[in-house]
């Protein structure tokens, strides 16, 4: 009797099988599992939520804003503050502007009527001239003021525009337009961030410019931009006298990229 | 559930692959191919057919719970019979210390306690190769059963009991040699 031999009587006789319960048991049991969710799908549903959430977030705090002209924090810390002395308003006059000093505070846009076309009557406050500046800014503000003349002298449909007509373009010598809409939401910023009437605020040059981010060019530490090339424009602006720099892309984004100096004394 | 011709020569493995992607046949044709061997492997370790039906149950319930995580690194047979060694295991360590120890031990008699061939003589003559089967010691009637019931090579009973492959070939030789001596008169 080889080995063969031996397996076929083992063969033979050992063929028990187990109970027929059992076996039902065990076939239920394999589909139960089939039908049970993984540990990992029970949450799956809370964690596509988050993450729809971080991503909404995330391209809210990205994408370029079209309706709301978001107004930069200074992009240089501030200058010393010189106290310039301010002339006693008339008891009734309220303020005309809200101050701008916190950091990016949103430019309320402007209604149908254009800034420059408020009524002239409205009081104002008025503000006296600033001390002596450093001979730097001396410069600067009298380079803003040849070339505010120069414009003004060379267009003076430019002149009219910044006074009230807000439903057409701005065009510099270089015939490059600058949107209305821009021009209302400086104008409304500038007169804003310096306390003035929108009629004080006269946009002095501007020039096309592509930025290298979301951010403008006037990017603030621990700010995140998208990265992507938008056109725009460098704006300067002068708001009674003080020179301002704006950024836009050409869609209704403005960010003040320069410091306004506090009028009030401290 | 009916099984489709193919599922029913699929390698083991792929059966097994087949129900862990959500196939209940593939299960189904898996546990026909393997319920008589796994539970005489344990019934012939016992000698308790309610113990080794409950073993049994333990068994294949350990598999089910180990779909998700089932890699097909190994021959499906020698990874459902370490399992089912294993569990044999937990049971002599929590009832029958003795057995496990002699589970390595070449010389130790088996539960009858006897000579294969006096307790085959003695034995209804159908029933007389389970009886020898009985007398083996613990690690010969192992490596039988490995070899003849689960259709594990010699290879593949050396891995799975951790031994080299000529200690188990050494195994069965002695076992078929007992085996041929309680059978000699059947032909």
């Amino acid at each position: 009797m080889n080995e063969q031999d031996i397996e076929r009587h083992w063969r033979a006789r050992s063929n028990e099988m187990p109970d027929e319960r059992v076996d039902a048991a065990i076939r239920a049991a394999a589909r139960r599992e089939l039908r049970r969710r993984p540990a990992w799908m029970r949450y799956a549903p809370l964690a596509a939520a988050a993450s729809v959430g971080v991503i909404a977030i995330l391209l809210v705090r990205l994408s370029p804003q079209e309706n709301l002209a978001r107004v930069a924090p200074p992009a240089q810390p501030a200058a010393p503050v010189t106290p310039a002395p301010v002339t006693p308003a008339p008891p009734s006059t309220p303020p005309t502007a809200a101050p701008a000093e916190a950091p990016w505070a949103t430019a309320a846009p402007p209604t149908s009527a254009a800034p420059a076309a408020a009524p002239p009557a409205a009081p104002t406050r008025k503000v006296a001239p600033s001390p002596p500046p450093a001979p730097l800014a001396e410069a600067a503000r009298a380079e803003a003021q040849q070339r505010s003349a120069e414009l003004r002298a060379r267009d003076s449909a430019t002149a009219a525009m910044a006074a009230g007509a807000a439903d057409s373009d701005y065009t510099n010598g270089d015939s490059v337009a600058l949107p209305a809409r821009l021009v209302e939401l400086i104008t409304a910023d500038a007169a804003a961030a310096a306390e003035v009437d929108p009629q004080e605020v006269e946009i002095v040059s501007w020039e096309p410019v592509t930025w290298s981010d979301g951010s403008l060019g006037c990017r603030t530490r621990g700010e995140v931009a998208i990265q992507v090339l938008t056109p725009g424009y460098r704006v300067q602006v002068l708001a009674a006298g003080e020179p301002l720099v704006y950024h836009t892309d050409r869609e209704g984004l403005v960010r003040r990229c320069s410091t306004v100096r506090s009028r009030v004394p401290r | 559930m009916l099984l489709t011709e193919t599922q029913a020569e699929d390698a083991d493995e792929a059966l097994m692959l087949a129900w862990q992607a959500g196939s209940a046949a593939a299960f189904d044709a898996l546990y026909a191919r393997h319920r008589g061997g796994v539970f005489r492997y344990l019934l012939r370790q016992c000698n308790d057919r309610a113990r080794a039906e409950e073993l049994h149950q333990d068994v294949w319930m350990k598999l089910i719970a180990a779909r998700t995580s089932y890699q097909p690194t190994a021959r499906f047979a020698t990874w459902l019979y370490t399992v089912a060694r294993n569990r044999l295991i937990d049971e002599w360590r929590s009832r029958a210390p003795q057995r496990l120890e002699a589970l390595d031990l070449d010389t130790h008699p088996g539960p009858d306690g006897d000579d294969p061939q006096r307790v085959a003589a003695n034995a209804q003559r159908g029933e007389r190769i389970i009886a020898a089967l009985g007398a083996l010691p613990e690690s010969q009637r192992d490596a039988f059963l490995l070899h003849v019931e689960a259709g594990l090579s010699l290879a593949e009973i050396a891995s799975l009991n951790g031994a080299p492959q000529e200690t188990i070939k050494s195994r069965l030789r002695y076992a078929y040699a007992r085996l041929r001596g309680a059978l000699g008169d059947l032909q």
